[in-house]
């Protein structure tokens, strides 16, 4: 069933379009969520709650729109609220996972013993990602999400976010700069941990996150 | 087709490898939230119920027959085998196994295993001395998840088995569990937990009105049998919910104690007389349930019956008058054979898998397999307080006073 039959059959009430729209969508909502809460099981109870409602205000939807951002939009606001409430909590808590009870990154990301592979280099560089972006607010993590993996271009951005361009432009520049700059903390190469020079994984991870791609 | 995003970016790349890594699979949401969409919009079922008859309609009385054919070959294959529909999990621990125990692997588990059952790819054990629900290997027998029940526990050894308080149902791809507390009082709370078994986790409860004696999940009902007054137990309802939602679809009142036993021979209650002794005086009514209308309709009488089981074609009441279990035809009620057990003693529990009968004498402590083509005991294991369940290639049993599980592997 394609996307505009599946709409127009959830519009009439009939769960078989939303079931379609469900198998389509699932996955990269649910990666979307996780990757702003960090927690798998509370991301797919995200994504399985915007999917009822969807249902539930299935009158509401503009059919001319493309469902998939708009979909976007509610799981990921949802998941920036969640993580918000979440991290509200547990600052009561010693510590949670990769980041020592004092907010700085746990010691997992900076191993220095590491080899220089590629695989290995990776990993770490995508570890040294994880606890960067851990480091931003709710909305800074919910832009860089819906700008680099979802592939929004800025505009888009701030619709989703509800945003003027230019204020979405300022929480994007400043969720990049924050997260270069702590990618660059975290690695062995600088600052205090260590003198290695930085690698290709994080040259390329520092373009992505200082230009701007042409859309 | 599923959506996955492909980011341009290197960022995006590493956060799409991020999140996969998450998890070893792709989120399954859907039956989830077709359960919650039906149990808040009953209207739904009526809308697909409406749509179906129409193209039925449509489609004429062949298309009517290959779909009564493929639902036939449907219920058959769900009652032969349950597939996998579940992923697979890391133990949490190694099965501490026990090198005496009966049965060709025996392991130590939580306090008091009573109930098994096995569904969605997994073998549940209520540990009734702890109120958690293990989800177990069901060939290895390794614990992969533990479920904390919520329930305040009162139930152990020989107790958990007489006054069990989680009693389990599973299928395919359901799994149910009707948990009680109270449940040795005069005022027993029940409640009613549907199991995600993707995620290991409850689902949604709702409330019972009823103290739940057993509990049957097959072909998309959910069936309870209890007590509505715990103080008159010989006033049995018979409810049947909706195995998705949990809604109820039908509640029948019946007169006396009742055991029920469902599968692809049907639905089946033996239903002992009120008054009447339950090991071997009474006359009990053998009746088949019409799903269509939820109306019990008598086949037979059978003096001595106390519990029912169908499968391989036919409907098996053990008699304790006669030590014996009769084999019955389906449609006619006629006893086709009488396999002797010789137990002296009350039969409490049947199961029947690949043709050979397992019973539980419970005064005697003994789990016997029965050949009941060549009328011989083929085996016979030591338990105390048992209860089993079997699988696609073997049978656990569940031992509440020795907090062990036991398997006889039956090979492919």
């Amino acid at each position: 069933m394609d996307e505009g039959r599946a709409i127009a059959r959830l519009k009439r009430g009939d769960i078989a379009g939303l079931e379609t729209l469900v198998a389509r969508y699932q996955v990269a909502a649910v990666h979307a969520a996780y990757l702003i809460t960090r927690d798998y099981a509370l991301a797919e109870d995200i994504v399985q709650s915007a999917f009822i409602r969807v249902y539930e205000a299935r009158h509401t939807f503009d059919e001319a729109r493309p469902f998939g951002p708009w979909f976007y939009r509610i799981v990921t606001n949802d998941a920036a609220r969640a993580t918000g409430q979440r991290r509200r909590f547990l600052a009561l808590d010693a510590s949670w996972d990769g980041v020592q009870g004092n907010g700085e990154p746990g010691r997992w990301s900076i191993d220095p013993q590491l080899g220089p592979e590629a695989l290995v280099e990776a990993t770490e560089t995508r570890q040294e990602l994880w606890a960067a972006m851990e480091q931003l607010s709710p909305t800074q993590r919910q832009a860089i999400v819906l700008r680099y993996f979802l592939d929004l271009d800025v505009s888009e951005v701030a619709e989703r976010l509800n945003m003027a361009g230019g204020t979405a432009k300022w929480h994007l520049h400043t969720a990049r700069k924050r997260l270069a700059g702590l990618v660059q903390a975290l690695r062995p190469g600088t600052g205090t941990v260590g003198n290695a020079a930085p690698s290709t994984e994080e040259l390329a991870l520092q373009a992505d996150v200082e230009t701007e791609r042409p859309r | 087709m599923t959506t996955r995003p492909r980011p341009s970016t290197r960022i995006g790349r590493l956060l799409a490898e991020q999140a996969r890594s998450a998890s070893p699979h792709e989120p399954d949401l859907w039956p989830s939230i077709a359960a919650e969409l039906k149990a808040r919009h009953p209207e739904i079922g009526r809308q697909r119920r409406r749509w179906m008859g129409e193209s039925l309609k449509l489609a004429g009385a062949l298309a009517a027959l290959l779909v009564l054919g493929l639902l036939l070959a449907r219920l058959f294959e769900t009652h032969e085998s349950q597939p996998a529909a579940t992923p697979v999990a890391t133990p949490l621990a190694t099965p501490e196994v026990v090198t005496d125990g009966p049965g060709d692997l025996s392991i130590r588990v939580g306090p008091a295993p009573a109930y098994p059952a096995y569904g969605a790819g997994a073998l549940w054990v209520p540990t009734q001395g702890d109120g958690r629900l293990l989800r177990l290997d069901p060939h290895s027998g390794a614990t992969l998840a533990a479920i904390d029940m919520d329930v305040e526990v009162e139930s152990e050894g020989l107790y958990a088995v007489m006054y069990p308080q989680m009693r389990v149902a599973a299928d395919a791809e359901r799994v149910w569990v009707a948990i009680g507390e109270g449940v040795s009082g005069a005022q027993p709370r029940w409640r009613l937990a549907r199991i995600d078994p993707r995620r290991n986790r409850v689902q949604r409860t709702r409330a019972l009105d009823l103290t739940v004696q057993q509990l049957e999940l097959y072909d998309g009902d959910l069936w309870i049998v209890g007590l509505a007054d715990p103080a008159a137990p010989d006033a049995v309802t018979l409810l049947r919910l909706d195995g998705d939602t949990g809604e109820q679809v039908a509640s029948i009142a019946l007169s006396g104690r009742a055991k029920l036993a469902v599968g692809a021979e049907g639905v089946w209650v033996l239903s002992i007389p009120p008054g009447t002794d339950w090991a071997a005086n009474s006359d009990a009514t053998l009746a088949r349930m019409d799903r269509d209308t939820n109306q019990l309709e008598t086949v037979t009488v059978i003096g001595g019956g106390q519990n029912v089981i169908v499968g391989a074609g036919s409907v098996w009441v053990s008699n304790g008058r006669t030590t014996s279990v009769d084999q019955l035809d389906p449609v006619t009620g006629i006893v086709r054979a009488d396999i002797t057990t010789s137990i002296n003693g009350d039969i409490g529990v049947l199961v029947l898998v690949r043709g050979d009968l397992w019973t539980i004498t419970r005064t005697l402590g003994a789990v016997r397999r029965f050949d009941p083509a060549l009328q011989q005991l083929v085996d016979s294991y030591a338990m105390l307080d048992v209860t089993l369940t079997a699988t696609d290639d073997a049978v656990w049993m569940a031992s509440a006073s020795s907090n062990l599980l036991a398997r006889v592997d039956l090979g492919q």
